[in-house]
C-alpha cells in the first residue's frame, strides 16, 4: 500500500476537519506513518507535523464499493482516493466510520477481525472535540484517540497510567494504550455504564432548587452527597498522584508572585493584596504534586457505582506546555469549588424572565456555598490527605484562597467552557 | 368484618430455606388488636386476625417484644424472658397463636432482645445489689466511666454517656442504650448459657425464629468501639449451631445497622445469622426517589458484598422505629432531614419517627414505586404493620410512639382497634381527616377494589408466583438516563407443581410438600388437628430438591416524578419476549437494538423474561 504520494492533499481535507477554530496550516510534513492493515480494507496511521503541532490522522481505505457506515459526527468520513497497486482506493477518516473504526480497535487490541463483531450499529460517539474523539464500541469499551500529539508521552495518558497504576480506582480501566515511537495515539477503556456528567447533575440540581426555592438541602436534587463524595475522590486521586509521580517542595512565594503577576496591579483588592503579600512572606514550602491541572464538574461522571474522573486532561501541564507542573493539591480544589461557582452563574443565567420563588442568584449561592463546604470537607477528612496538605487549617484557607484569587481574574468567557 | 381466606396452605413451604421467599409482617402486639377490650392489643386479638394476613398474603410475622417489662422503650427493657407481659396475655395465647398461624402457613418470629435487659429485671436487681452476689457479674460495672470511650453514644439525645451511676453498688454500669437498659456481660459464661436457655424456651413453644436485637453490641474490648466484635461473632455461630442440630428450620434475623459489608459479617459462612436487615438501602431508596435518579440506590448495591449460600437480607421501607439515617453522610442527612422531616418533632435521635404514607405526603404513586421496588431488589421485603394501608402517624407522641399508634381496622369506635373506653387506649389512634381511622382503614380499603391495600395485597401475590426475586441473581440494565433503575433478577427456581394455585388465578409456586409425621394444615373454617409445640418441619433439601426452571424478571422504575424514557441494553436477553407480568401482556421481542420504554412519572414495569413466559389469552390484540 502507498499513500505517501496523496497524503499532503488527504491530511488538507483532515486538518480542516480537525484544526482548532479552523485555522489551517502552511506546510504538512509528515513525520511518521504506519500501515496498520494492509490492503483492502486498509488501516493507516499517519502523524504529521503541521505548524508545530502534530497531527495525527488514522486513515482506511476502501474499495470504491464497500459500504460506508459513517457515524453520527457532522463530518463527512471521505477524504479523498488513492490508486496504488491494487487499484482505486476511497481514503475516509476511520475516526468517522464504524467498519474503519472497528479495524482499527481490532488491531490496537491485538485481535484477529473474525474475532469482533460487526454490528456498526453498536459504534456510538461519547465526546468529539478539538483534541480527541471519543467512541463507544459494542457497549463494551471506549476508544479514545488524539487528533493531536505531545512529542512524548501525552500528560493526559500519562496521568491515567499513573493514577491507574498507584490503584486509583475512580476511573474506566484502560485496556490498551496505543503508543508508537514514544507518542501516545490513544487509548482503550472499559465502558462507564450508564454515567451521567457530573456537569450534568449538578445542574439538575440548581435546576431543581431554583424551581422550588427554600434552602438547597430541602431542594429534591439537592447535590451536596455528591459534592462530598466527590471531594473524597479528588483527595483520593491526590494521594494516587503522590504514589505515581512523587512530591516535592512547593515555593508558596512563587506560587504568591504568579497568581500576583496574573491579576496585574490594581485588581488584587485590598483583601487579596494582604493575602499576597502574607504568602509571599510565609517562607511556607508545602508538599507540591502532579496535579490534575483543570478539575472540574465537566471532567467528573456519577456512575451506578460512584464518581469517576472522566477526562485526564491536560495531565497536570501548564497551557501550552507539555512538562508536568507541581503544585499544591490545593489548586486543584480550587479549580474544582470555581467550577460549582460557574455551574451556579450558568443556572442563574439560564433562568431568564420565569418567575422563581426566590432570586435565582441567592439560590444558586447557597447551592454553591453548601456544595463548595461539603466538597472541601469530604477533601479534608480524606485518609492520607493530611501528608499533602498544610496541617494548619488556617494555612489550608490561604492557599485556597490564593488559588481561587487567580480564578477570580480569569474572564469567565463561556461559563461552560470553563466549567 | 371478615376476610375472604385463601385455601390455607397456599404459601406454606416446608424447606429450611422458606426465609429467602418470605414476605414478613412487623407487627406490634400492643398496637394491633385488642381481643378483651382493656385498651392494649394482645395475642388473643391478633390471632383473631390472622385470617386478614393471611388474606393478605404474608409468610411470616415478625412479633415485637411481648414479655414482661416497664415498657419505658416499647418492650425493648424486657424484665422477664420466659413469660408474656400480662396486658398481652399468656403463654398458653402464644401457643395458640402459633398453632393458628402454622395451621394458616404463616410463619412467627419474635424480638430477642439478647443485649440488655430492664433495670427492673431480677437477674439486674440481683446484681446491683451487692458486689457478690451470684449474678454480681451478670452486667458490666466498673469504678469509673472512663472505660471504653471509642464506644459511641447511641441516641445522644437523650444519654450522654454509656456509664450511669448505681448507687447501691456504688459502681458505674455499662448500657449501649437507655440508661434503664444495663447491658448483660457475655463474657459471663453463665450469661451467654442462660440467653441459649431463652432461645430454647421460646423455639419449643413452636416460635420460628428471632430477630436478634442490637446484636453488635453484646462483647465490649478496650480500643475497640465495642461493635461487630469477633466475640460476638464466635456467640451468634454458638447459637446458630444449637439451631440447627435442635431446631432445623428456624431462623435467625440479625438487627445490626451498619454498612454492608460490616454487616454481611453477621451471616458469617452461612454459619451464623440467616439474615439480616440491610439498613443502608432504605434511607437511600428515600433519596433516589426525591432526587429523581438511581446513583444511590446503586451505588449501596455496588458495595453490597455476595452473601452466602442460604443467606438473606432484609429489606424495608419503615419499622417500629425512626428512619434511621446512621449510615449515611452528614450532608446526606442533612438533605433527608430537611426534605422528610419540615417539622422539628420530626427528628427522632438519629432519624425521622414518621410513617411511609406522611413521608411521601401521601403520594400513593411514590408508595406503589417504593413498594415496588422493595419488592423486587434482592432480599426480603418486611411490611411494617399500617404500610398495608398507608396509615399515618402523630409526631405530637413521645419518641417513637409517633409510628405506634393503633392499627385502623374499620371507621367504627377506636377505629375497630379495641372496644375498651377511649381514655384506656395504650395510645389514642388516629384521628385526623387525612390519616384518621375514618378515612384510612382495613375495612374500607376491602371493600374497594382500588385501595391501596388490593394493590399491594396483589403485588404480594405476584411476587409469590416469581420465586426469583427471592433468590435469583440481580443484574443492573445499563440505561443512560439515571432517573431510570433497571434490572434483571434471573436464576433457576422450584418448577410450579400443577394445580398448586391460590384460588385467585396467578400461581404461587413454591412447592407444597408437607414434611414426614407433620399433619395436613386444616383449611380455614375447618377444625384444625392439635398440633405438636414444635410444628414447623425440617426437610433437608427444600425446593432445591424439586425439578428448577429457568426464571428471569426485568424490573424497570421511574425514579423521577416526571415521565422519562428508558433504553435498556438488553443484548444479553436478545430474542426474548418480554411479558408485562401484572396483565401478561406480550411486548416486542428484544433486539440488538436497545430496547426503548416509556415510563410515566414514579412508574415501574416488571416484565417475564423467562423463555417460556407467556402472554394471557386476553391481553393479546
Amino acid at each position: 500500500m502507498n499513500v505517501g504520494g496523496s497524503l499532503d492533499g488527504l491530511l488538507r481535507r483532515w486538518e480542516e476537519q480537525h484544526a482548532p477554530n479552523g485555522e489551517t496550516c502552511g506546510a504538512i510534513d509528515v513525520v511518521d506513518v504506519e500501515v496498520i492493515r494492509p490492503g483492502r480494507p486498509g488501516i493507516v496511521d499517519v502523524v504529521a507535523e503541521m505548524d508545530g503541532r502534530l497531527g495525527h490522522a488514522v486513515l482506511a481505505i476502501l474499495c470504491p464499493k464497500s459500504p460506508l457506515h459513517p457515524l453520527g459526527t457532522l463530518e463527512e468520513p471521505i477524504l479523498g482516493t488513492v490508486e496504488d497497486a491494487e487499484g482505486t482506493g476511497v481514503v475516509v477518516d476511520a475516526l468517522r466510520d464504524a467498519g474503519a473504526l472497528r479495524l482499527l480497535l481490532e488491531a490496537v487490541e491485538g485481535r484477529s477481525a473474525d474475532e469482533g463483531l460487526h454490528d456498526h450499529r453498536a459504534v456510538s460517539v461519547v465526546r468529539d472535540d478539538a483534541d480527541a474523539i471519543v467512541l463507544a464500541v459494542d457497549r463494551r469499551v471506549t476508544v479514545t484517540v488524539l487528533h493531536w500529539l505531545a512529542r512524548g508521552p501525552h500528560p493526559g495518558m500519562a496521568l491515567l497510567a499513573g493514577l491507574d497504576e498507584a490503584g486509583f480506582n475512580h476511573l474506566a480501566a484502560p485496556v490498551a494504550f496505543w503508543r508508537r515511537s514514544g507518542r501516545d495515539l490513544g487509548v482503550v477503556q472499559e465502558l462507564l455504564a450508564g454515567a451521567s456528567s457530573g456537569w450534568a447533575l449538578a445542574m439538575s440540581s440548581l435546576r431543581d432548587l431554583i424551581a422550588s426555592g427554600g434552602p438547597p438541602e430541602a431542594a429534591g436534587g439537592d447535590f451536596a452527597a455528591e459534592a462530598f463524595a466527590l471531594g473524597t475522590m479528588t483527595a483520593r486521586m491526590h494521594v494516587a498522584l503522590d504514589r505515581a509521580f512523587g512530591r516535592r517542595a512547593g515555593d508558596v512565594a512563587s506560587w504568591a508572585d504568579a497568581v500576583a503577576r496574573g491579576m496585574g496591579a490594581g485588581s488584587k483588592g485590598r483583601s487579596g493584596a494582604q493575602l499576597i503579600e502574607a504568602l509571599r512572606r510565609s517562607g511556607l514550602q508545602p508538599p507540591a504534586i502532579r496535579t490534575h491541572g483543570a478539575l472540574h464538574l465537566g471532567r467528573t461522571a456519577r456512575t451506578d457505582h460512584g464518581w469517576v474522573l472522566a477526562d485526564t486532561t491536560p495531565g497536570g501541564t501548564a497551557e501550552g506546555s507539555e512538562e508536568p507542573i507541581y503544585r499544591s493539591p490545593l489548586a486543584d480544589v480550587a479549580d474544582f469549588t470555581r467550577s460549582l461557582h460557574h455551574a451556579a452563574a450558568v443556572a442563574t443565567a439560564e433562568r431568564g424572565p420565569v418567575p422563581a420563588p426566590a432570586p435565582p442568584g441567592d439560590l444558586a449561592a447557597a447551592w454553591e456555598a453548601r456544595n463548595r463546604k461539603a466538597f472541601v470537607a469530604a477533601y479534608l477528612a480524606a485518609p492520607g490527605i493530611g501528608a499533602l496538605v498544610p496541617a494548619d487549617r488556617r494555612v489550608v484557607r490561604q492557599l485556597l484562597g490564593l488559588f481561587e484569587l487567580a480564578h477570580a481574574a480569569e474572564d469567565p468567557g463561556s461559563p461552560r467552557g470553563a466549567a | 368484618m371478615t376476610a375472604e381466606v385463601l385455601p390455607a396452605d397456599s404459601s406454606y413451604d416446608p424447606s429450611d430455606r422458606w426465609f429467602q421467599h418470605a414476605v414478613f409482617y412487623e407487627v406490634l402486639v400492643r398496637g394491633f388488636y385488642d381481643a378483651n377490650g382493656d385498651g392494649t392489643g394482645d395475642l388473643a386479638g391478633l390471632r383473631a386476625k390472622l385470617d386478614y394476613l393471611q388474606w393478605l398474603g404474608i409468610d411470616c410475622l415478625w412479633l415485637l417484644p411481648f414479655h414482661p417489662s416497664p415498657l419505658r422503650d416499647g418492650g425493648y427493657d424486657v424484665s422477664d424472658f420466659f413469660n408474656v407481659h400480662p396486658d398481652y396475655g399468656t403463654l398458653g395465647d402464644v401457643v395458640a397463636l402459633l398453632e393458628d398461624a402454622h395451621r394458616r402457613g404463616i410463619r412467627v418470629i419474635a424480638d430477642l432482645v439478647m443485649n440488655h435487659t430492664s433495670d427492673q429485671h431480677p437477674w439486674f436487681l440481683e446484681s446491683r445489689s451487692s458486689r457478690t452476689n451470684p449474678k454480681a457479674d451478670w452486667y458490666v460495672w466498673n469504678d469509673d466511666d472512663q472505660r471504653w470511650p471509642e464506644a459511641r453514644v447511641v441516641f445522644t439525645d437523650v444519654e450522654r454517656s454509656n456509664w450511669t451511676w448505681d448507687d447501691s453498688r456504688k459502681q458505674y454500669y455499662w448500657h449501649r442504650f437507655y440508661s434503664h437498659q444495663p447491658d448483660l456481660n457475655y463474657e459471663n459464661p453463665d450469661v451467654a448459657d442462660a440467653m441459649l436457655e431463652v432461645v430454647r424456651f421460646w423455639l419449643d413453644l413452636g416460635l420460628d425464629g428471632f430477630r436478634l436485637d442490637a446484636v453488635p453490641y453484646l462483647f465490649q474490648r478496650d480500643g475497640t468501639t465495642g461493635e461487630h466484635l469477633p466475640e460476638t461473632h464466635a456467640y451468634i455461630r454458638r447459637l446458630r449451631k444449637h439451631l440447627d442440630a435442635e431446631y432445623p428450620g428456624r431462623v435467625v434475623l440479625a438487627e445490626a445497622n451498619g454498612w454492608p459489608a460490616d454487616v454481611a459479617d453477621y451471616f458469617g459462612t452461612g454459619d451464623e445469622c440467616h439474615m439480616c436487615f440491610h439498613f443502608p438501602l432504605m434511607p437511600r431508596l428515600f433519596m433516589a426517589v426525591r432526587r429523581g435518579h438511581r446513583y444511590p440506590v446503586t451505588e449501596i448495591l455496588s458495595q453490597t458484598p455476595e452473601i452466602p449460600e442460604g443467606c438473606q437480607w432484609a429489606i424495608f421501607l419503615r419499622n417500629h422505629d425512626e428512619l434511621t439515617l446512621e449510615q449515611v453522610t452528614d450532608e446526606e442527612r442533612d438533605y433527608l432531614i430537611s426534605e422528610y422531616a419540615k417539622d422539628p418533632r420530626m427528628k427522632r435521635h438519629m432519624g425521622i419517627g414518621r410513617r411511609l404514607a406522611p413521608l411521601l405526603d401521601g403520594d400513593r404513586r411514590l408508595a406503589e414505586l417504593l413498594y415496588a421496588l422493595v419488592l423486587s431488589l434482592p432480599g426480603s421485603p418486611v411490611v411494617y404493620y399500617g404500610d398495608e394501608l398507608l396509615m399515618g402517624d402523630n409526631i405530637y407522641l413521645g419518641d417513637r410512639d409517633s409510628v405506634r399508634t393503633p392499627m385502623q381496622w374499620s371507621p367504627d369506635r377506636n377505629g375497630g382497634f379495641s372496644n375498651g373506653d377511649f381514655a384506656q387506649l395504650y395510645l389514642p389512634p388516629l384521628m385526623d381527616p387525612v390519616y384518621g381511622y375514618g378515612a384510612v382503614n382495613v375495612e374500607s380499603q376491602m371493600r374497594n377494589p382500588g385501595s391501596f391495600l388490593h394493590w399491594l395485597r396483589g403485588m404480594l401475590l405476584q411476587r409469590r408466583s416469581m420465586p426469583v426475586l427471592g433468590v435469583g441473581k440481580m443484574e443492573v440494565v445499563d440505561c443512560p438516563n439515571p432517573a431510570v433503575l433497571a434490572f434483571v433478577r434471573w436464576g433457576d427456581v422450584a418448577e410450579v407443581p400443577a394445580g398448586s394455585g391460590d384460588g385467585l388465578g396467578s400461581a404461587p409456586v413454591m412447592p407444597v410438600v408437607p414434611a414426614p409425621g407433620r399433619p395436613e394444615p386444616a383449611r380455614a373454617g375447618e377444625p384444625a388437628a392439635k398440633l405438636p409445640a414444635r410444628t414447623v418441619p425440617a426437610r433437608p433439601g427444600g425446593p432445591c430438591s424439586v425439578p428448577t426452571r429457568s426464571q428471569a424478571v426485568l424490573c424497570v422504575h421511574n425514579l423521577s416524578r416526571f415521565a422519562q424514557p428508558a433504553l435498556l441494553d438488553l443484548a444479553a436477553w436478545e430474542g426474548r419476549r418480554p411479558i408485562e407480568v401484572l396483565g401478561r401482556v406480550s411486548f416486542p421481542a428484544v433486539g440488538s437494538d436497545p430496547y426503548s420504554l416509556a415510563l410515566g412519572p414514579h412508574g415501574f414495569l416488571w416484565f417475564d423474561l423467562s423463555e417460556d413466559a407467556e402472554p394471557s389469552d386476553e391481553a393479546l390484540p
